[in-house]
């Protein structure tokens, strides 16, 4: 099968899960406690009052007619409005999602940047003092609630050593909107495309605390990959030839072994993006990072159940099409694997 | 005294982290079991002149924003954790197992229906599905334990489906089957005893990770209610005070991270131990 037929087979097993992912959440949203006509007439509302705004949402359609009205609004981007602030939910992701897409992107690559290369050390010094402590601080890693993680970073390089500051992203966004003008929202790009290296550095070291927070499970998770697959290849056939041809050690690792270590470990990025997206809900509220996932957070709290859904959806979205991305870069990558099989799974 | 002797050998030839591991694990089910002979102080007792006192000989984890001893009250979380982990995992386990044996025997449309429903279930980031599932249905640790139930049975269904549809193609289930077995003592007989390693691996692992779920639901206020002592609402609750009270966080986030990372080591352990194609590999 030629990669396009695959690509387009994947798109249209992903316009199908984004279809039972949405009834899925309209499904929810039938259920929730509390009456939704109730919430939006408020609570002081008459019972006439009550039944106009049932019958403007149209709650009092038959289910099926409901849902298809549901779908058509998410396909015109109406996501509903929100119950806390009164605005439409898309007009509060579209605020609230570079500010985590800034943080998610900037924990990857921390992630990617180190867990790489100590995965690719502890699987060559495989079984040394170096190795096993690697191997324990990602057992760690991946254990340590990303919560708990904030509050011990922020108390030991915040409070107590006073070198970074404990995110607070709106400060920088202050300065931003002083100096430079918001093109993409994301604050380190914006700072660049103004030629502003005092505030560029300013939102580095913002960004830093969150993001070593949010990275450290995929970093963690990374590691123990990257290592477990070298290790495989190390016990290949052919890295014996390679080395009984003469070649040095290093020369086999960096042509021969880690290109093919590689290409499983792209997969584990799809997760690892996917877990970190969704991980923000729990990080952005403990480092004040005014993004989705702090919306979300508010959301719950205050039962904004349209808020609740759109971050939901969205981050859904993203992290079906990351993992499309994925599975196309594996089997471009990998001449090995046949298209349908990758797609059969 | 004979039944103990091998088991004492074969705790012996474990590696030292896997000892440990279990070491840890046997002492929060002990505290869980009877939190109170542990514990120093009630979980319970308010005790307002005396809010969040640094850890002492009194309060060894010092008190939190209530009087209260935080030392027992993570103590008393301990059941809140452990126990409902284990509850989530045994009833995910039992659901999962279920529908993927009925799918691999049933196959054809029915098949079809179930592997699509575990795709959709997978496709969502799993905290974020479980606060959508958890707000729509009102939150409380119950309906928080139920969510989990329903995310985490898709995972054991796939890999109970593929077992299954493997040994239902030996020939020795085939001669079973024309010896006239029935489908219960085929199940029994064949099917789970061939399924059980992998799934058991898998089960213990997900142990570490339904911790961490349930702690931080907890900690997004979607778990058990104020006076309850479940580590997640600590940790969030502490968040207010930790500048100056850094006890009050730090001691039970350490409590959910030492337990995750007890089960995740006996999960490693036991997937060497269990299942033979990936034995050796974090050796």
């Amino acid at each position: 099968m030629p990669l396009s037929r695959f690509i387009l087979r994947r798109l249209l097993l992903m316009c199908f899960m984004l279809i039972a992912v949405v009834a899925v959440t309209f499904f929810l949203s039938r259920v929730i406690p509390g009456d939704p006509a109730q919430l939006r007439a408020g609570m002081d509302a008459t019972a006439e009052e009550v039944e106009r705004m049932r019958q403007r949402m149209g709650l009092d359609r038959p289910l099926g007619e409901q849902f298809i009205r549901y779908v058509a609004d998410l396909l015109r981007g109406d996501l509903g409005t929100s119950i806390f602030n009164n605005l439409p939910v898309l007009d509060n992701l579209r605020h609230f999602f570079p500010a985590t897409f800034e943080l998610a992107l900037v924990a990857m690559i921390f992630a990617i940047l180190l867990g790489l290369p100590l995965g690719a050390l502890s699987a060559v010094r495989h079984g040394s003092w170096l190795d096993q402590g690697l191997r324990l601080g990602a057992m760690v890693g991946l254990a340590f609630p990303s919560f708990v993680l904030g509050i011990v970073l922020i108390l030991i390089f915040f409070y107590h050593l006073d070198w970074l500051p404990s995110g607070r992203r709106l400060e920088i966004m202050a300065q931003i909107r002083r100096s430079a003008p918001p093109i993409t929202r994301l604050l380190l790009v914006d700072a660049l495309l103004a030629g502003d290296f005092t505030l560029f550095t300013e939102a580095a070291r913002h960004l830093i605390l969150p993001a070593v927070t949010l990275g450290l499970a995929s970093l963690a998770r990374l590691m123990r990959f990257t290592r477990a697959s070298l290790l495989e290849e190390l016990r290949q056939p052919y890295t014996q030839t390679a080395r009984s041809k003469g070649l040095r050690p290093r020369r086999i690792l960096a042509v021969h072994l880690l290109r093919n270590a590689l290409i499983p470990t792209v997969t584990v990025m799809g997760i690892a993006f996917g877990s970190t997206l969704s991980g923000s809900v729990l990080v952005e509220t403990i480092f004040n990072w005014p993004g989705l996932g702090q919306y979300a957070f508010n959301a719950v709290f205050n039962l904004d159940y349209p808020a609740i859904v759109g971050v939901t959806l969205l981050t859904t979205t993203v992290y079906l099409f990351v993992n499309l991305l994925v599975d196309i870069a594996y089997v471009t990558l990998d001449p090995r694997i046949q298209f349908s099989g990758a797609a059969a799974t | 005294m004979n039944a103990i002797a091998p088991l004492a050998r074969a705790l012996r030839r474990l590696n030292p982290s896997a000892q440990l591991a279990l070491l840890v694990v046997a002492i929060t089910l002990v505290v869980a079991l009877f939190p109170a002979a542990f514990a120093t102080a009630d979980p319970y007792t308010l005790d307002l002149p005396n809010r969040l006192l640094p850890p002492d000989r009194d309060h060894i984890f010092g008190t939190d924003n209530y009087g209260r001893d935080v030392f027992s009250r993570v103590l008393h979380g301990a059941r809140y954790s452990l126990f409902t982990a284990l509850v989530v995992v045994a009833f995910g386990l039992t659901l999962g197992c279920a529908v993927g044996v009925s799918a691999a025997a049933s196959g054809g449309w029915f098949d079809e229906i179930l592997m699509r429903l575990t795709d959709v279930v997978l496709a969502f980031p799993p905290i974020l599905l479980a606060m959508v599932v958890v707000t729509a249905l009102k939150p409380s640790l119950e309906v928080t334990m139920l969510t989990l139930v329903l995310i985490g049975w898709p995972e054991y269904a796939r890999v109970m489906r593929a077992q299954a549809l493997v040994v239902l193609s030996r020939e020795y289930v085939l001669a079973a089957r024309a010896l006239g077995i029935g489908p219960l003592a085929l199940l029994t007989r064949h099917v789970l005893p061939n399924a059980l390693p992998p799934l058991i691996v898998l089960a213990s692992l997900n142990l570490g990770i339904v911790i961490l779920s349930l702690a931080a639901l907890g900690f997004l206020g979607l778990g058990a209610g104020q006076p309850t002592p479940e580590w997640g609402r600590m940790v969030s609750d502490g968040r207010d005070y930790f500048l100056d009270s850094w006890w009050y966080p730090v001691y039970p986030g350490l409590a959910i991270a030492l337990l995750t990372l007890a089960f995740n080591i006996l999960g490693d352990t036991l997937r060497d131990i269990l299942d033979p194609t990936t034995r050796r590999e974090s050796s």
